[in-house]
């Protein structure tokens, strides 16, 4: 018997294709481990639809919780079929789906590089069946689904398009008999079919006043699906109406790893169109965010490793957006990123290592969400090129952007030696002749600088970038921002520290009486 | 200045925008409306992003209806916006192939290429030996020129001045100087004043103001 490790799936960066090796656990594992009977498992899903019929939403979202924890405890069993299900708690149409959606999770968590195409296909056919329940236009749903279970399954909608989009363009694998079933069923996952599904949520819920978290959500699904399709002017514009200010949250918005999934994107388009102060705030925020939940974290484990894994992902966009518009962040994720991500990245950024490649292409690979085309797969191509095309895509833009800035970074360390300069000197310093640095001077204020400084009040310098310069004549003026180091809130901090460390130690030098606490 | 009245190009522009809306962004139907679309854009000096972004994304969708011209003319468009990275977007949703067989996207790259890293008087010099049939294109990129200038520099010679703005008359040159309250220095005519930026950009010591809620936690510790 094989059992399975459970895998999470990630947010936003779910690796479609690696394999999880089996693990056996045999007899010699007894011990701790509980095996539920079939009967156990069928008689919770029956409470959990009744759960579901009958509110309140808290323990919906109980029920939900539990799901995982109680099937990983489980590797001898896996989870019974809808059919089998279906003897016991009745022909429900909605719990069944629902029940299906989860079902279909599981499988694809559980081996993510072995989904069969039929698989994947009752997948699709069953997201069809419960989004044609949730959208029915005569009946409005009677049943309230909490929010976090929502998010999932349009997450998991997105991931399983994703996964889909994957699985036809690696041709190099695919068998023939799979090629002739994909040729012949190209409406499956079909790009439009998604797109009308996440557009028909956001139109509905706009009638019906519960559907409110699922237009948000939806608006989300469609920000990550317009990230994927490298749309990144459209998954901006769709999510122009929703705060993604972390500092303030509202009630609709509290599942954390989607706002986590959502300002990586975000800050994702961000990067990509060269709002690289944008780009940097979001990720700082969401940074400082993530620290502050830890503790709340450590409820949800099984989506802990998503979160951490994207905000892995965000440390490295923050330290390739640094490297190219340096600024100050706040102190503690700058700390961090400096000793884990800065100094891993090539410098300068383009630098070809020996064997003529460019290690950048490695951290961007990391940091970057998992590409892919919309346009129709052309079988008899039978590699896997079309699969790798966006992410080349991407990476090749992308590149072409930092070889427009290349000379920027030296600029830089040049002008901030000096309080004036004559260009012919920086022209020496660099190499180059006085007629070809001036356009180096002029990419550096026309691809940086965003607003005009007059502008600029106290606090946005202590955010802004390090170096301002003009040109009179032949001579750059160069003024540069110092700010004294913040000492006020390292001490509060640490007094605050202290206090706390001198409590605990006093606590627990206090004698111990019989009988207390 | 359109050649067209205002209030028809939003109307155009109005109408065109309500069939964009939700998932009929996406129908192929809407493609032939908004192709012409784009020579309606060029033909009345005006510019609609969204629009264009929607139909590469057509074409994103389905490659074999891709149309060189098209995307050229939308990516010339686009660098009329400079300095908005409107051509950066669209670059992302482009065939790397498909635009390589056409030679009106090369060259639109190229200039872009040559705009971006602000490389003035070899986009003029190229922009010579190409056709480009976008009325109001060389003002717009001029303005953008002119734009990244005044951020750059206080005071301008004149000779760089004047390659860095393409082929003008001197007539219209110094009526682009007057319009845009730039002055030839009375003492040494060589140099164009452009702004006074001494006043703006200067160094400056950010000293730590601690403000009394910071350190309020630690007062009845201390």
């Amino acid at each position: 018997m094989m059992d399975f490790e459970y895998q999470p799936y990630g947010g936003g960066a779910a690796q479609a294709t690696t394999n999880q090796p089996d693990h056996y656990f045999g007899g010699s594992y007894g011990g701790g481990v509980q095996s539920i009977s079939r009967r156990e498992i069928i008689e919770h899903f029956a409470e959990f639809r009744r759960a579901i019929h009958e509110g309140p939403v808290t323990l919906v979202q109980h029920y939900y919780n539990s799901n995982y924890e109680t099937m990983i405890q489980n590797y001898n069993t896996e989870w019974p079929s809808a059919e089998a299900l279906k003897e016991h708690v009745g022909d429900d149409a909605l719990f069944l789906t629902l029940y299906k959606e989860m079902y279909f999770r599981h499988i694809y968590a559980s081996k993510p590089g072995g989904v069969s195409l039929e698989e994947r296909q009752e997948s699709y056919m069953n997201y069809i069946d419960l989004f044609n329940l949730v959208l029915a236009k005569d009946q409005p749903l009677k049943i309230e689904l909490p929010d976090q279970w929502l998010w999932d399954i349009i997450e998991e909608f997105i991931y399983q398009f994703q996964s889909f989009c994957n699985f036809r363009t690696k041709l190099a694998k695919r068998t023939d008999d799979d090629i002739e079933h994909l040729k012949r069923n190209i409406k499956i996952w079909n790009v439009h079919a998604v797109l009308n599904v996440m557009h028909s949520l956001v139109d509905k819920s706009r009638i019906v006043e519960q559907l409110e978290a699922a237009k948000k959500r939806s608006l989300i699904g469609l920000l990550k699906l317009h990230t994927l399709t490298s749309d990144y002017y459209m998954a901006l514009k769709t999510i122009e109406c929703i705060d993604l200010d972390v500092t303030k949250q509202n009630d609709v918005c509290q599942v954390f790893h989607c706002i986590v999934a959502t300002n990586y994107h975000a800050g994702f388009c961000y990067s990509m169109m060269r709002n690289y102060d944008d780009a940097i705030r979001v990720f700082v925020d969401t940074l400082l965010y993530i620290q502050r939940s830890k503790p709340i974290m450590v409820a949800q484990t099984f989506q802990n490793d998503a979160v951490n894994k994207t905000a892995d992902q965000m440390m490295t966009l923050l330290a390739i957006c640094l490297t190219l518009n340096p600024m100050r962040i706040d102190e503690t994720i700058y700390l961090h990123l400096k000793e884990k991500f800065l100094d891993k990245l090539p410098k300068p950024l383009l630098w070809v290592g020996p064997d003529g490649k460019l290690p950048f292409r490695d951290s961007f690979a990391y940091a970057c969400p998992k590409f892919i085309s919309p346009a129709p797969t052309i079988f008899e191509q039978r590699n896997d090129s079309q699969w790798a095309e966006p992410f080349n895509r991407q990476i090749e833009v992308f590149t072409e952007e930092l070889q427009e800035q290349a000379y920027i970074p030296d600029v830089r360390s040049y002008l901030k030696l000096y309080t004036t300069m004559n260009i012919e000197k920086l022209a020496s310093f660099m190499e180059k002749t006085p007629q070809e640095v001036k356009p180096l001077l002029l990419t550096f204020k026309h691809k940086l600088s965003g607003n005009d400084a007059a502008e600029k009040t106290e606090e946005d310098f202590q955010s802004s970038a390090d170096i301002d310069f003009y040109v009179d004549k032949d001579i750059i003026y160069i003024a540069d921002t110092k700010i004294t180091r913040r000492y006020s809130d390292y001490l509060v901090k640490q007094i605050l520290k202290y206090q706390e460390l001198t409590r605990t130690i006093s606590e627990g030098l206090t004698p111990r009486h019989a009988g207390n606490k | 200045m359109p050649s067209v009245s205002q209030s028809r190009t939003n109307t155009r522009a109005e109408e065109v925008a309500k069939k964009l809306k939700g998932i009929e962004r996406y129908n192929p139907n809407c493609r032939p409306m908004l192709e012409e679309y784009v020579q309606y854009q060029i033909d009345n000096h005006f510019y609609d992003f969204d629009a264009n972004m929607a139909l590469l994304k057509m074409y994103q969708f389905d490659p074999s209806n891709f149309q060189g011209d098209k995307v050229a003319d939308i990516l010339l468009l686009a660098l009329t916006n400079l300095p908005k990275p409107d051509f950066l977007l669209c670059k992302y949703l482009l065939d790397a192939q498909k635009c390589q067989e056409n030679s009106r996207v090369v060259e639109a790259l190229h200039f872009s290429e040559l705009l971006e890293s602000c490389r003035f008087q070899e986009f003029w010099e190229q922009l010579e030996r190409a056709s480009v049939k976008i009325p109001g294109f060389e003002d717009r990129i001029r303005e953008f020129i002119c734009q990244t200038i005044n951020r750059t520099y206080q005071t301008i010679s004149r000779q760089e001045l004047q390659l860095a703005l393409g082929r003008l008359t001197t007539n219209e040159f110094e009526g682009l100087i007057k319009t845009r309250g730039w002055k030839i220095l009375p003492d040494d005519a060589t140099y164009i004043w452009i702004v006074n930026h001494e006043e703006n950009i200067k160094s400056r010591n950010i000293v730590e103001k601690i403000k009394f809620e910071h350190v309020a936690p630690v007062m009845n510790i201390v």
